[in-house]
């Protein structure tokens, strides 16, 4: 677990080049994008309507995928020069990921959940938890609810989890994903500035896609992913 | 470490959180495997069983017959003989080089459909099985005079004897007979424990006994006595029935005296019924005439004259004698009546694929149920092998639950079932189910159990590229 790729701190959270993804068998790519830089502890609202390649974008600035064609640098690392398992290794230690529902592992408790992220990842043994627990307590989770198992927790309380799994390992690059869509709105509104308020004082970038642009107004800067996208419309 | 703890941990609360079908996967997996290693241990028992009916004899010789008709008589008492071995012969047997001792065994009478065996005391030392095994006596002793009575197990069992016990032996080997000794009621003096042979169905009775039952008693003692030049035990026997012991055994020659006497007045009322013409035969045919005994069990200083003794007996001039092997006939014997293993052998096999296709159904079903839970673990960067390890993990344990549950029901069964099955079949099941057929089952299950797990899960770690959803692409 030691040996992650060093982190170049000048370097952008995101740096994409001559991005395109085609599925494998398929002629049509569902990504082309030129270029595009997120800038470090940048918050990025990218939206995207469901088809538009944004889940496939995320998978490749995930490290879960690597593209077709040109190059995904995450935080000055080039994801292309890493095996699977450093990919892996990397995603722990520097990435945060929060999607729409079922971000839990159901049969853990919420404190496992952020745990289990802890021990991927940089952190572990007692301060990580000591860590959970303030950060649990910080998005309004009562302690009484910390040993719950995840599939007992209401959505808005797991999503809630997953903002504190997502950020345990202090990333320097966060991943949303449409993560209230499953809430309703008075919820929506409350998750959102949990997460700003979390974030406020957290050195780290953000790209937060949803297809919902009354969210947007909350960040420093919006993309439309069918602006990037040269293939447009497809996928 | 820390991570394999971890591992253990998510799998554990995995199972819990999927009891239910946890449960019933155990449960599936628990009974295949007890099938699979019960019907393969019956089928190995049944052959041991088989194979383990006597042991410590090294040759059984009879009157000339087939091999397998030889041991059907003088080991399963199945079938009349239709000639005997004279004492003559006996004693030719006992006098060869290399023979350390001679158990003549007399086939004859039937009580309730239990042959009656005439033998010597040296039989219950003699006569072994499984795993030369001696016989053990439940209560009692071995018979001492002419009216004891030894019964195998099963026989006090199924007739409810109880030592001290009065017997009445009938004539033939029906169940109903119709010339009864009636004069003559023996005493049950032991009863054997239960062997899992033919020895469990049987009553045995001092081989002078049963020649006093049929003949004249000067032909009884005249028999006997004769062998008893060689045998101990056939000359301590003969001191009872010898006259001119007397003198040094007033008080039990006395008793002796009586039971001669009885058997006197047995033999006028039984000769009275052979005057009819069917009485006759049957009789002929049921037990061996005086001075002659249906087989002998022979047993050697050196296991390397087997071979020589029995070429000397099957070329005996006197008589026409047939030697065998008692471990070679029983194989052939086997292979007769060895149709049985082969069916049972069928059902293991079957049996131990459907498991095997029913395990790998079950893994590869829950591998689709479990796609979310990749996909989670993935994002927050759980490397290959700790989500393949986490599914081959969790199989292992419903798996090694299934095996415990099935092994400790299957020992459980046959402590249960032995009582049953020694009486209804004579058959013992051994709780050593672990025979190498069955562990190599075992392993084979494990390597499955291993290696059909890591394909999906790799497959799932592969295919789970994007964050979330479930999906592909949206």
């Amino acid at each position: 677990m030691s040996t992650v790729t060093t982190i170049n701190s000048l370097s952008d959270a995101i740096d994409l080049q001559n991005l395109n993804y085609t599925f494998q068998g398929s002629s049509l790519p569902v990504l082309s994008i030129p270029a595009w830089q997120v800038a470090r502890n940048e918050r990025v609202f990218l939206q995207g309507e469901s088809g538009s390649g944004k889940s496939t974008l995320l998978g490749l600035l995930a490290g879960l995928q690597l593209p077709t064609r040109g190059e995904v640098d995450i935080l000055g690392t080039r994801m292309s020069a890493l095996g699977a398992g450093k990919r892996d290794r990397f995603r722990a230690k520097h990435l945060g990921v929060v999607f729409q529902q079922f971000n839990l592992i159901p049969y853990l408790s919420a404190l496992e959940n952020v745990l289990l992220a802890a021990q991927f990842g940089t952190s572990g043994g007692q301060a990580a938890r000591q860590r959970a627990i303030e950060l649990l307590e910080r998005v309004n989770l009562p302690s009484s609810l910390h040993h719950r198992k995840a599939a007992a927790l209401s959505i808005g309380q797991q999503q809630r989890v997953a903002i504190v799994r997502a950020l345990i390992n202090e990333p320097s690059l966060l991943l949303v994903d449409e993560p209230t869509s499953a809430l309703d709105h008075n919820n929506r509104d409350a998750f959102l500035a949990l997460l700003f308020d979390v974030l406020a004082d957290i050195d780290c970038a953000m790209v937060f896609v949803s297809h919902d642009p009354t969210i947007g107004q909350l960040f420093d800067r919006r993309v439309r992913l069918a602006e990037l996208n040269q293939v447009g419309g497809l996928g | 470490m820390a991570i394999f703890s971890s591992l253990l941990g998510v799998a554990w609360r995995s199972l819990l959180y999927r009891f239910s079908g946890v449960l019933l996967t155990i449960v599936s997996v628990a009974i295949s495997v007890f099938v699979l290693l019960g019907v393969e241990h019956v089928r190995q028992e049944a052959r041991n069983g088989f194979a383990s009916t006597v042991s410590g004899v090294d040759l059984i010789v009879g009157a000339r017959t087939g091999e397998v008709n030889l041991l059907l008589l003088s080991v399963f008492r199945i079938g009349t003989a239709t000639a005997n071995v004279s004492w003559s012969s006996l004693e030719q047997i006992q006098a060869q080089k290399n023979v350390d001792w001679t158990v003549p065994i007399s086939l004859g009478d039937s009580h309730r459909g239990y042959r009656v065996v005439g033998t010597t005391q040296e039989f219950f030392t003699r006569y072994k099985y499984a795993n030369r095994q001696a016989l053990v006596f439940r209560e009692g002793s071995e018979f001492d005079g002419l009216t004891d009575i030894v019964l195998g197990s099963r026989v006090a069992a199924e007739l409810s004897y109880k030592l001290g016990d009065s017997i009445v032996l009938s004539h033939g080997v029906a169940d109903v007979s119709f010339t009864h000794h009636d004069e003559l009621p023996l005493t049950v003096r032991g009863i054997l424990a239960p062997s899992g042979t033919p020895i469990d169905n049987a009553l045995f009775v001092n081989l002078s006994a049963i020649d006093a039952l049929h003949e004249d008693p000067n032909a009884a003692v005249t028999g006997p006595s004769r062998a008893s030049e060689r045998s101990d035990s056939l000359t301590e026997q003969a001191a009872h029935d010898d006259r001119e012991a007397h003198d040094d055994h007033e008080a039990h020659d006395d008793h002796e005296a009586h039971d001669d006497h009885e058997a006197h007045d047995e033999h006028q009322s039984d000769s009275e019924h052979e005057e009819t013409g069917q009485a006759e035969e049957e009789h002929a045919h049921d037990h061996p005439t005086i001075g002659s005994v249906t087989a002998v069990l022979v047993g050697l200083d050196s296991p390397i004259a087997t071979l020589q003794v029995k070429r000397w007996a099957d070329n005996y001039s006197g008589e026409a004698l047939l030697a065998i092997l008692p471990g070679v006939a029983l194989t052939q014997l086997w292979e007769l009546v060895g149709n049985v293993e082969a069916v049972l052998l069928g059902i293991s096999i079957l049996v131990f694929a459907s498991s095997l296709l029913g395990l790998n159904a079950m893994l590869l079903a829950s591998m689709r149920e479990r796609r979310g839970e990749i996909e989670v673990l993935r994002s927050i960067g759980a490397p290959s092998f700790y989500i393949v390890g986490l599914l081959v993990l969790e199989s292992l344990l419903i798996v090694t639950t299934g095996i415990l549950l099935a092994i400790l029901g299957l020992l459980f069964c046959i402590a249960l079932a032995n009582d049953l099955l020694v009486q209804s079949v004579g058959l013992m099941l051994s709780s050593h189910i672990f025979s190498s057929s069955n562990l190599l089952s075992l392993s084979l299950i494990y390597l499955t159990t291993l290696v059909v797990p890591v394909l999906p899960a790799l497959q799932a770690y592969r295919v789970s590229k994007s964050v979330g959803g479930g999906s592909p692409d949206s």
